[in-house]
């Protein structure tokens, strides 16, 4: 087993012009050109004929995305007005170093 | 002395930055208490650390108000602060020791010579709503927090701060190319700490 270490399009389009299918592995490290829309338009036909027909890797494509979804939205400043709130003492202390900036 | 009326159009924007140029003193404290709240919550996503996230908004204003004749007023106001902050993060974290760069590797997906996955994935169960809500949103920071920070920051800088590839790259003084590696692998990461909590049991 190997961990999932990103690799260059060149050798996925190679294998594919050779006859060989995309895998789940190729699925995994081509995630996110195939979501940013940078795969090749026959690899991009070929990495979504694998989604239809893998069930693991249609689930992946799915938590990943949710996985930056969630993220955003945990992190969202509108989400979490506690987040940025200012103590007084900061800008106490922000205000006080700007009187003494030369 | 009354409290400023916050700063809602262009008008108001340009207004306000020729106090700045001026030098007025309430034009700065009207920005300090109108904006370092959302500069205070940009530093403690970047650095989690409140004492660090607290000197770096201070060294963000300071370092902004000093160079404010520099400003042009090409972008608003908190789009010039949230550059500065961003870069006053960035130079803490540079300045701690570095520490060991913790290994990705168990929390990235593995595959057999043939290209299959060790574990199938599993579909997720909808995000809760209500009382829940904020709990799950507390474990979702509190999993950001654990990736190792060569991966966080870029995690954090692209998809929360919402800062493109390119910019990303040249505050990270590396390629775009590295940037999207590190972000791919710290999605992944993301993801596989948050799989036991979202997982569809019912599936």
């Amino acid at each position: 087993m190997s961990a999932g270490v990103p690799r260059e399009f060149g050798e996925l389009i190679a294998r594919l012009k050779d006859g060989g299918a995309i895998n789940c592995r190729d699925c995994s490290d081509f995630l996110m050109a195939y979501l940013d829309k940078e795969l090749d338009p026959q690899v991009c036909a070929r990495f979504e004929q694998h989604l239809t027909r893998c069930s693991s890797c249609h689930n992946y494509v799915e938590t990943y995305r949710q996985t930056v979804r969630l993220a955003q939205e945990a992190c969202c400043p509108k989400a979490n007005p506690h987040l940025g709130k200012m103590p007084p003492e900061l800008v106490a202390a922000i205000l006080a170093s700007l009187g003494r900036a030369p | 002395m009354p409290p400023a009326s916050p700063v809602e159009s262009l008008a108001d924007e340009s207004a306000l930055l020729a106090r700045l140029k001026a030098g007025d003193p309430g034009a700065y404290e009207q920005v300090v208490r109108e904006m370092g709240g959302r500069m205070l919550a940009v530093a403690r996503r970047i650095l989690v650390d409140e004492n660090e996230s607290q000197d770096a908004v201070q060294d963000a204003f300071v370092s902004a108000f000093r160079n404010i004749a520099k400003f042009e007023g090409n972008s608003q106001i908190a789009t010039w602060l949230h550059r500065i902050t961003v870069n006053a993060c960035l130079m803490r974290l540079r300045k701690k020791r570095r520490q060991d760069e913790v290994s990705l590797d168990a929390l990235l997906p593995s595959f057999g010579a043939d290209g299959h996955p060790a574990h199938a994935a599993s579909p997720w169960r909808q995000s809760p709503t209500g009382d829940e809500l904020a709990e799950t949103r507390e474990s979702i920071r509190a999993a950001i927090a654990k990736l190792p920070e060569h991966y966080r920051i870029v995690l954090v800088l692209r998809d929360i701060e919402a800062l493109d590839t390119a910019q990303t790259a040249a505050l990270l003084e590396t390629t775009e190319a590295a940037v999207k590696i590190r972000l791919h692998r710290a999605r992944q990461a993301l993801r596989e700490l948050l799989d036991s909590t979202f997982r569809d049991s019912s599936n």
